[in-house]
């Protein structure tokens, strides 16, 4: 049990600490992208990201928001976390 | 210091801010707490729910001198353009 | 259905120790025969009762009984009621369950013969006495319902009278009655059987006697005459078959049935014999017949409490027969076997490891392996026969499989060591036989998906910024050379930091771009946390009387912080909460650390995000919050100035403010807002004063005056021609009257802070200084005049509070016109300027 987690833990954090600080597309559950820097993340998936853009589904769906201020993302919304 | 996303939100505590949350729904207040389930308290708070109505987009707001919003629903925090 | 549930609960019960333990064990050991011998301790002896001569008075002697009883498929009721047992004492249950299997399916077969003869035209049956299972009542009832009320049987021959007397009367049984009220059974389909119930009526409450199980064969015209509430809710009025051959009399009988079953508990043979006479219902007289066999005497206490008494003890040993499947006997077996043969017996304790985590400790036992296998093979040998049957194959599969797990069992242990050495002082989990044992308080908190390892997130600047300001703590030279030096510098004031500029107030509007230029919104906000953590950290200090050193604090106000285009600190009190915890960080910070504090305040005014949302010039329609923010720091942030001012600060001190707000900042633009002027008349009034009262006490040295008459002229060049510009417009004071977040009850724009200003203003400066000012606020002096004038005119027409209002505003007006006015010998009243005498 412990060597699976610890695989799969080296795995992704792997990546998403290689993507602090870049350009990532992060989905909801319910379908809305949002697109920015990554500021932060944490184990609960819980995400910060600055500069963001709201689309729905996809960034050639238009622009719906642009936030001024950093975004906080709730974890348990986050359906996946793309890199750019 | 971590800059893990929830202290991130921590900074904005006794802040104005803006939660995004399920159902076409949003709130803007003064978090006055929160805690990992992102269940949030907010002070003044202002709770925006919209609607479609004959494809038009309706918006319905009601006031609130302090809310807790549970956790389950928020979708999204962030700081209010406007001020 | 509760009709089952009543049969439960009374007699039916003596019949389910053989039921249950011959099934149970069946299904609990996969067929293999059981011992029960010991389990039950005998209880199962009762299905050996060979004195129960209720059997007897019940079902008649000549009754052949098995000892397999199958309720759920309606075996006849002769088979299903206890009867002594062929079998010897000794006998296994087991074998007895199986013995019994064939009578057991010979009976279910002859049950499943529908009794057709009964209800055909044809010659009654004569297969009595032959006593009828609920469930066969119950088909029949159901046939019947199939065929249909009007296609009634033939009458039967009248039956011979009945003997109430034999049959003892309780009183009513109120849970019965309770339940036939409840779901009606199916319609009554010998509907002419109704008006026997009089005498009917008798038996049923037999039931409760712990009979339930010849309640089963009572015939529905029972319980439809006992109970006719039952039938009254389905049927009120019973059918009358066409088939009946003296309707008229049934007919008549029937009506007053209700009646005469509610007062006649006690028996009425003439009419009961003159109705039965005129039964149609064969069924009827035959089941009637079957009762009095079963039922020819009463059961006497003592009987029946014999009899609640076993019944008691059988559904204390039944309350949990049957709730394990064979899998959770081998779960035990398997954690059983577990116990023995591990090297500690306590490490496969599920409760143990619990308790051992909590104290940390544990004990390690030797033991041997065939002595387990052994132990463990008396212990549960039973299972395959074991001691008792010597199954040699089964003992020697046995050995092989406690092999197998005693070797599973020792690696395990030494697992956990070697885990429990590692993490030996870290809060790690436990595994044991029944799982991990977890320590870790995760309920508070959700389920963290992803084990995330925080890089160092401190951006490059910011590092650099605390090395920055490690070296950059410099030594502060004499004041008042401080002050006279960088008094030569105020045209070029360039000097020092790069963030310096003359004017760039209105490149401050946008705060964001402020935040900006001292390390970002964010990086401002996480100070104000470490600065808050440092307070709290200062303040339990206190409390608890340590030392308070505030070394910590001081840096993580970063006043000396020159990295950044604006102050850190300053931009701190662009936030609200940096406002409010300004007076506790002031309370453990020095002199000097105010002093210094201070300085960058003042030297930074112009990117004040107070000072541009409460001038008229940047914020023209101030938000509701804004005003609320301006409040604010006027009540927290000004006090804090104006008590250091006032408390222990020198003359060269406030010159140096002064100096700074002066070459630092655009004045014009400051005054325009309420928090500038207000903080400006502070400094020169807190000047003027320690000016007038140094007569007395310590004469001002001739640098320090000269000093100060710089500073003025600054000052005053910086404000010529545009102090006028301090009354903010009438769109600006109606819209923060109007506010509607506006606390104050007043419904004026309240300009005492700007007379103020220029009392102190002209206090503080010569003759020539004066007569500029009145020069250009000469409209706004008698602008204000005019209006107090306008207000008592309004008062005259009117009445009551809104006069006493008007003339409290007008003399309000003068008030604080007067305090510029006095200032230089004069006074203004009742619409003209008089001298001050």
């Amino acid at each position: 049990m412990a060597t699976v987690t610890d695989s799969a833990d080296s795995v992704s954090s792997q990546f998403l600490g290689h993507i602090i600080g870049k350009p990532v597309h992060v989905k909801l559950h319910s379908g809305m992208l949002y697109s920015g820097t990554l500021e932060s993340i944490d184990g609960f998936m819980n995400v910060a990201l600055s500069s963001t853009t709201e689309h729905y589904e996809n960034k050639e769906n238009g622009l719906l928001h642009r936030y001024q201020s950093d975004v906080f993302l709730r974890g348990t919304q986050v359906l996946y976390i793309s890199e750019v | 210091m971590s800059e893990t996303p929830l202290n991130l939100l921590k900074l904005n505590l006794d802040e104005r801010v803006y939660v995004k949350l399920r159902g076409a729904r949003s709130m803007a207040g003064t978090l006055q707490a929160f805690d990992s389930h992102c269940n949030i308290v907010l002070s003044d708070a202002v709770e925006t729910r919209y609607e479609l109505v004959d494809g038009e987009l309706r918006s319905t707001e009601r006031p609130s001198e302090m809310v807790f919003v549970r956790g389950d629903s928020v979708t999204l925090v962030t700081t209010p353009e406007d001020e | 259905m509760s009709f089952f549930g009543k049969r439960s609960r009374g007699g039916a019960k003596g019949r389910h120790p053989q039921q249950q333990q011959g099934g149970g064990a069946g299904a609990g050991a996969g067929g293999e025969p059981l011992d029960f011998e010991e389990t039950y301790r005998g209880y199962g002896d009762y299905g050996q009762e060979d004195g129960d001569y209720l059997n007897d008075e019940t079902f008649g002697d000549n009754a052949e009984l098995g000892n397999d009883f199958d309720f759920g498929h309606g075996v006849q009721q002769q088979e299903a009621v206890p009867q002594p047992p062929q079998q010897q004492p000794h006998v296994s249950y087991v074998q007895a369950a199986q013995s019994g299997i064939h009578t057991a399916q010979m009976d279910t077969s002859a049950d499943l013969k529908p009794m057709a003869s009964l209800w055909s035209t044809g010659p009654p049956a004569v297969q009595q006495p032959h006593i009828l299972s609920m469930e066969e009542i119950e088909r029949q009832q159901r046939q019947m319902q199939q065929q249909g009320f009007m296609q009634a049987p033939p009458p039967p021959p009248p039956i011979h009278p009945m003997t109430p007397q034999g049959y003892p009367v309780p009183p009513s049984d109120a849970p019965y009655q309770g339940f036939m009220q409840g779901p009606p059974p199916p319609p009554p389909a010998t509907a002419p059987n109704a008006p026997t119930a009089p005498n009917m009526q008798q038996f049923a409450p037999n039931v409760q006697y712990g009979m339930p199980g010849q309640q089963g064969a009572y015939p529905p015209a029972f319980n439809q005459g006992a109970f006719p509430g039952m039938y009254q809710a389905s049927s009120p009025a019973p059918v009358q078959p066409q088939g009946a051959p003296d309707r008229g009399e049934l007919q008549s009988e029937l009506q007053p049935q209700p009646q005469s079953q509610s007062q006649s508990q006690s028996p009425q043979p003439e009419r009961e014999q003159r109705l039965a006479s005129g039964q149609p219902a064969q069924l009827r007289t035959r089941l009637q017949q079957q009762q009095q066999q079963q039922r020819r005497e009463p059961l006497s206490p003592e009987e029946q409490q014999r009899l609640q008494v076993r019944h008691a003890k059988v559904e204390k040993i039944l309350k949990h027969a049957g709730l394990m499947t064979p899998r959770d006997k081998d779960f035990i077996t398997r954690y059983q076997l577990s116990q023995i043969v591990t090297e500690d017996p306590y490490d496969e304790d599920f409760y143990f490891q619990v308790y051992k985590i909590i104290q940390r400790g544990g004990v390690v036992g030797e033991s041997n392996k065939g002595l387990i296998a052994r132990a463990y093979l008396e212990h549960s040998g039973h299972r395959l026969g074991g001691r008792y049957k010597r199954a040699d194959i089964a003992l020697q599969r046995m050995q092989n499989q406690v092999e197998k797990a005693v070797t599973v069992a020792k690696e395990r242990p030494q697992k956990n060591k070697n885990k429990l050495e590692e993490e030996a002082s870290g809060a790690g989990g436990r595994e044991g036989v029944l799982g991990k044992v977890s320590t870790a308080m995760n309920s508070k908190t959700p389920r963290r998906q992803l084990q995330i390892p925080l890089a160092n997130l401190r951006s490059n600047s910011e590092i650099e910024a605390s090395e920055l300001e490690a070296s950059a703590k410099v030594p502060t030279p004499g004041a008042l050379e401080e002050v006279t030096q960088s008094l030569d510098n105020v045209e070029i004031s360039q000097k020092s930091r790069v963030r310096r500029r003359s004017s760039y107030a209105f490149s401050s509007v946008d705060h964001n771009s402020v935040l900006g230029r001292s390390g970002g919104r964010k990086f401002v906000l996480s100070l104000i946390e470490t600065v808050y953590e440092e307070v709290l950290e200062l303040e339990a200090n206190l409390r608890s009387g340590k030392e308070t050193n505030n070394q910590k604090l001081w840096d993580a106000l970063h006043v000396n912080d020159d990295v950044y285009e604006v102050c850190p600190f300053v931009s701190m009190l662009t936030f609200d909460k940096g406002v409010k915890i300004m007076p506790r960080i002031f309370n453990f910070l020095d002199k000097q650390q105010k002093l210094k504090s201070l300085q960058m305040f003042f030297s930074e005014l112009s990117h004040l995000n107070i000072i541009i949302i409460s001038s008229y010039k940047t914020n023209p329609t101030p938000s509701d919050a804004q005003l609320k923010k301006i409040d604010l720091f006027q009540t927290v942030f000004l006090k804090i100035i104006v008590s250091f001012l006032s408390s222990s600060s020198n003359f060269i001190e406030i010159m140096g403010l002064l100096l700074h707000l002066i070459k630092n900042n655009n004045v014009s633009f400051i005054s325009t807002s309420k928090i500038g002027l207000n903080l400006i008349t502070v400094l020169i009034s807190r000047a003027a004063l320690i000016r007038q009262d140094t007569n007395r006490s310590n004469v001002l040295s001739s640098p320090e005056i000269s000093t100060w008459n710089e500073i003025y002229d600054k000052l005053f060049t910086a404000m010529e021609s545009k102090i006028v510009a301090v009354f903010p417009p009438a769109e600006y004071t109606d819209r923060v009257v109007h506010a509607a977040g506006s606390t104050a009850p007043t419904k004026y724009y309240d300009q005492a802070y700007i007379w103020q200003f220029l009392a102190s203003l002209a206090l503080s400066g010569k003759l020539n200084h004066q007569r500029i000012i009145i020069d250009e606020v000469r409209d706004e002096i008698f602008g204000t005049i005019n209006a107090a004038e306008e207000m008592r005119e309004q008062a005259k027409n009117t009445q009551g509070a809104p006069a006493d209002d008007l003339l409290y505003r007008r003399d309000k007006l003068y008030q604080d016109l007067n305090l510029f006015l006095n200032v230089m010998g004069l006074i203004a009243r009742d619409g003209e300027i008089a001298e001050l005498k």
